[in-house]
């Protein structure tokens, strides 16, 4: 079980107002189809409007949930163009779990929300330093652009 | 051990992730 766990909960309840929703019950079909619905788990993170703003499929263990839903948030936020709580986010993924699947990008996108926040370079080029230093196979690592 | 507080609709999650500066997260799951 993920939810239980103490680190999953802490996050849920900090960054996000949490709903479920069972995807078998007839009632719930419009929503699901709103959404474009296939596969459980399904995890989205919806602005308070209702728009999608992140979204991922597949279970993960509450090591990994964890450090997932803090950087969708962070994506969410980003995506708002609230780039300072989006860096805050991103780092705290990596300060908690440096280890975790999610660290390479949340690596990569704690540099784009530094660059987008003060237009420095050198903030995007620090962050995506580390990044190669950090995860030099990674897939964020192959994606930075200089 | 305490369990998390979901909401009861989704018109419930967006009100209170407008009130409360949050974002709504949505699980949708399948009980079988």
């Amino acid at each position: 079980m993920t939810y239980p766990e103490a680190p999953v909960r802490e996050a849920i309840e900090r960054l996000t107002a949490p709903y479920q929703i069972d995807n078998s019950v007839e009632a719930n079909q419009a929503v699901l189809d709103r959404y474009s619905h296939v596969w459980t788990p399904d995890i989205r993170i919806l602005d308070a409007d209702g728009t999608e703003l992140y979204r991922w499929n597949g279970y993960l263990p509450p090591a990994e949930f964890a450090p997932q839903l803090i950087a969708a948030v962070a994506h969410a936020r980003l995506r708002r163009k609230e780039y300072d709580k989006a860096k805050e986010l991103y780092e705290e993924v990596l300060r908690r779990f440096p280890t975790s699947l999610i660290a390479a990008e949340a690596q990569y996108y704690a540099g784009v929300s530094a660059y987008r926040a003060t237009h420095a370079q050198g903030d995007l080029l620090k962050s995506w330093h580390e990044l190669e230093k950090s995860h030099p196979e990674s897939e964020w690592t192959v994606k930075q652009n200089f | 051990m305490s369990e998390i507080a979901w909401l009861g609709s989704l018109d419930e999650a967006q009100r209170a992730a407008k009130d409360g500066g949050r974002l709504v997260l949505m699980d949708v799951f399948n009980p079988g």
